[in-house]
């Protein structure tokens, strides 16, 4: 029997809101089961046990929020976008809602690989219900670049990972540098945006990076009281205890393929 | 000032300490399917007393949240206990325990429903009060506190933890758990005193009141209980039943959970009630009668069910699914509907006969992972004791279709200590696992037969309320160790044997067989840390032993001595249907190893279900044997 054709469907969808929550693996899950509500025309795996045909873009760490995730389908039945897109929409909770959506070769380079620039918005401020205990001076934007550069200037990165220390180079990992501004927010300190690179060693984790400003800040404010937050390394299992200050809020704004000469690509334009 | 009877959002608190635990996924709400009814002025909060992950899944629960949630003017939500280090940054943050949907403190609903799964969650439901601000026992409510109601699986002897309930639901909950909402919500409109409230519910069929009990103790501390004079509490409490169960509606876990669950399918009950009779099932005398709901309505509702929340999987669950009657016509229906789809249909037990191993290949396809079943005990005498109605040919029969046909794995369920074992029983285990062990592997060619794999779980037998063993006693830990050594030494290479925690059996044959007695107890091992005692790393013995010891009762002899056949027991005003005159002729039957058939195969045993419940077994075609 000859194969089937089939047709590719790359799907842009945000993760935001609570589900931002999500760990990778319930986040695939909860994309299987939205194309099943959709009744989308899905080819299936080989195998004992067949799976949906379909790949996924990198993973978002636990916590981390974003306005531009994709996902490829394949499909049994040609038919427009356009109406497979409102399927999928009609069928998901608002904070995991599909975008856009538009056919892609089916033998372009699969998502994970191929969308290495990643770039994100932080915002870095306090719980508003801890702030009294809060024993640092309030930083200015000024304290908070200079954690920033001195990150940036150390070259690399110590953090905790499941209990054990773990290093990231940031040569060629940072592809935009740390800008800070003021943010609008209330109880929130600065804004601060960068673009990573990810490559075969792996890429930066946003979340490990805020952690790190955050533990440079406590180290360089003056302290007000006589209590001083623990000294840790910043923890990619969430569990510092400077996250039970700190207001950490990430987005992944948008994320991009690498062109041939290094050009930032957006992933429909495949 | 706010209290914890304010209806506030505290959402933007618990989004606050996500960042600071482990799978915050689990508190975040938001499920597909999730009903959020934000005008209902009488809220009701149903909290399975474990973990998100393993009380999502429940679908008893699942049931009664959509019936609540069909009512007007009643909205119905869910809360879980949380794990350890949220639950303990919730108590240092100040944040008591809400609600899924709402985000309101469970302390600000007008109904509260703990469900009672099993006796291992006695301090969980302590933990479940605790961390929601409500008083533990009933007795210390105030008038304006939640009414908290229990039901569930485990309240055939709900004495234990009676005393931190105002009410308990025994039986089907269907219809009892809306008469329940109806009269809280009536009298509370009405400004009704508490006691008022409790007195009403009490006059509903089905229902529990155990504040409006005396209590009574025996020789050894052992607390029974008759009904206050002058209330309107009933001297025995018969269980709900739904007699037309096809009736209801089998969609009921339409919520799609973001977090890998225990059971992480649709699960459509395709029938209630066992009636084979096993002497040492619970659940087998607590169900009956038996109810199919038509393989029509089964094919409907997960064809629907499946689309409508998009699992890959499905279950077709009950006490003991291949035992409806049309159950292949059923399965052929949906392989047929579901084929090239991805999706997968299970059934959660195993029959052990060649009918049972065809079902299993029905579901199976070419993916043959592993087989389970339950021989229960070693030789033909003890399973005639316990009546599980199946011989050593019908085991062997299915190792061999069963590896012939290409599975490599089994794994067998077995019981230590049943009334009148002996090490000959013990040593059966090993010698039929030894004799099933050699036959897989001749059934399998040469270069596979190194895969071939058995392997054996053997647990403590629990004797339970409302069986025929319910007045045996359960084996002495130093009798258990020998026996496990026994089987251990006995057993041949190439078997695995697992012994299930024969402490956690230990504690829960205690939380079966006690009275009231035993509420202090549970309170007093909460407070000394005890919560999440069906998880083994949660589980430590030494808490309650101290406990026991502090309120000076003797949970040993709780555990091991038994009763006379005529004592009061500590749960004898709650009644299943099933007859004292039955149990007892059953307890007697198999002390002289004669079997009782299964009524819905034969002719009816008498067990006083049908006429005491007005209700009958519901078959759609004639069972095979
Ligand atoms: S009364 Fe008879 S038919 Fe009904 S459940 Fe009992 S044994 Fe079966």
């Amino acid at each position: 029997m000859a194969e089937p054709t089939l047709f590719c469907l790359r799907v842009r969808y945000r993760e935001t809101g609570r589900l931002r929550y999500l760990s990778h693996l319930e986040l695939l899950r909860a994309l299987e089961r939205l194309m099943r509500r959709a009744q989308l025309p899905y080819a299936v795996t080989q195998g004992f046990s067949p799976r949906i045909k379909a790949s996924y873009g990198p993973a978002l760490p636990v916590g981390v929020a974003s306005n531009d995730e994709w996902f490829d389908v394949w499909l049994q039945e040609l038919r427009p976008a356009s109406e497979y897109l409102e399927r999928l929409r009609a069928a998901a909770p608002s904070d995991l809602m599909p975008l856009e959506a538009a056919y892609v070769d089916t033998h372009a380079p699969s998502l994970s690989a191929s969308l290495v620039f990643s770039s994100w918005e932080a915002t870095l401020g306090i719980w508003p219900d801890v702030c009294e205990s809060w024993p640092y001076a309030t930083p200015t934007l000024a304290d908070i670049e200079a954690a920033c550069q001195s990150i940036v200037h150390d070259g690399s990165l110590t953090y905790m990972r499941n209990g054990k220390p773990k290093t990231v180079d940031l040569e060629h990992k940072l592809e935009r540098l740390p800008q800070v501004s003021a943010s609008q927010e209330k109880d929130t300190w600065a804004t601060i945006t960068f673009t990573t690179r990810a490559s075969n060693e792996g890429a930066l984790r946003p979340d490990v990076f805020l952690d790190a400003v955050a533990m440079r800040l406590t180290d360089s404010l003056t302290v007000q009281g006589a209590k001083q937050t623990e000294h840790v390394l910043p923890d990619s299992n969430l569990s510092v205890s400077s996250r039970k200050y700190f207001r950490i809020a990430i987005v992944r704004l948008a994320q991009y393929l690498e062109g041939e000469d290094g050009e930032w690509v957006r992933p429909m334009q495949h | 000032m706010i209290t914890i009877r304010d209806r506030i959002n505290l959402w933007p608190r618990i989004e606050q300490l996500l960042d600071c635990i482990q799978k915050p996924s689990r508190y975040i709400d938001h499920e597909f399917g999730a009903v959020k009814k934000d005008e209902a002025s009488f809220r009701c909060v149903l909290i399975y007393p474990d973990t998100y992950e393993v009380g999502l899944p429940n679908q008893g629960l699942a049931i009664l949240y959509n019936i609540l949630n069909q009512q007007e003017d009643i909205a119905c939500e869910r809360a879980y206990v949380p794990w350890i280090d949220m639950g303990d940054l919730m108590r240092e943050r100040n944040v008591p325990l809400c609600s899924m949907e709402s985000y309101f403190p469970v302390a600000s609903f007008d109904m509260v429903g703990i469900q009672i799964p099993h006796e291992l969650a006695a301090t969980n439901i302590l933990e479940t009060l605790d961390l929601a601000g409500i008083p533990l026992f009933a007795r210390d409510r105030a008038q304006e506190d939640a009414i908290v109601c229990g039901g569930g699986p485990s309240v055939y002897n709900p004495e234990p933890f009676a005393p931190f309930y105002d009410a308990i639901m025994i039986g089907d909950g269907e219809e009892v758990i809306c008469e329940v909402a109806g009269c809280i919500k009536e009298l509370r409109e009405q400004g009704a005193p508490r006691a008022k409230i409790l007195e009403a519910l009490a006059a509903i069929d089905g229902v529990y009141v155990p504040l409006l009990y005396d209590e009574h103790t025996d020789a050894l501390g052992r607390i029974y209980v008759t009904p206050k004079e002058g209330s309107p509490a009933k001297a025995c409490i018969t269980k709900r039943l739904i007699p037309h169960f096809a009736d209801t509606d089998p969609l009921t876990s339409c919520l799609v959970p973001y977090v890998e669950v225990v059971h992480d399918r649709l699960s459509i009950e395709v029938l209630r009630g066992c009636a084979r009779g096993c002497r040492f099932c619970q659940a087998g005398m607590t169900y009956r009668p038996v109810r199919e709901r038509p393989s029509d309505q089964i094919v409907a509702s997960v064809i629907c069910g499946l689309q409508r929340t998009g699992y890959d999987e499905v279950s077709l669950t009950s006490l003991s699914s291949t035992d409806h009657s049309t159950l292949e016509k059923t399965l052929r229906r949906l392989n047929a509907l579901l084929s090239g789809s991805a999706t997968s249909v299970s059934l959660p037990s195993e029959r052990l006969d060649s009918f049972g191993l065809e079902m299993a290949e029905l579901v199976a396809g070419e993916k043959k992972s592993g087989l389970t079943f339950a021989p229960e005990a070693g030789t033909q005498r003890m399973r005639d004791v316990i009546n599980k109605g199946i011989t050593e040919d019908d085991l062997m029969n299915t190792v061999r279709a069963a590896f012939g046909a290409g599975w490599l794995r089994m794994k067998l369920y077995f019981m230590m200590g049943l009334p009148t074992e002996t090490d000959e029983d013990v040593l059966g285990i090993a010698d039929l696992c030894g004799r099933a062990l050699e036959l897989a592997k001749s059934c399998v060619p040469g270069p596979k037969k190194s895969a071939v794999k058995i392997s054996t779980s053997v647990a403590v037998f629990i004797p339970k309320a409302q069986t025929p063993f319910q007045w045996c006693a359960q084996t002495e830990r130093e009798e258990v160790l020998r026996r496990q050594k026994l089987l251990a030494s006995a057993m041949p290479k190439g078997v695995t044997l697992h012994y299930h925690d024969h402490k956690a059996s230990f504690l829960e044959a205690v939380l079966s067989r006690s009275g009231r007695e035993l509420a202090p107890v549970i309170a007093e091992a909460h407070a000394k840390g005890a919560r999440f005692d069906a998880w083994t790393e949660c589980f430590d013995l030494n808490r309650w032993h101290e406990a026991a010891q502090a309120c000076n009762v003797d949970i040993e002899a709780r555990a091991t001595v038994p009763f006379n056949t005529e004592d009061p027991l500590p749960w004898s005003h709650i009644s299943c249907g099933v007859s004292t005159r039955f149990l007892k002729r059953e307890w007697q039957k198999a002390q002289e190893g004669i079997l009782t058939p299964d009524c819905t195969m034969h002719g009816c045993t008498g067990c006083g279900v049908c006429p005491t419940l007005k209700g009958q077994n519901v078959l759609e075609g004639v069972r095979r044997g």
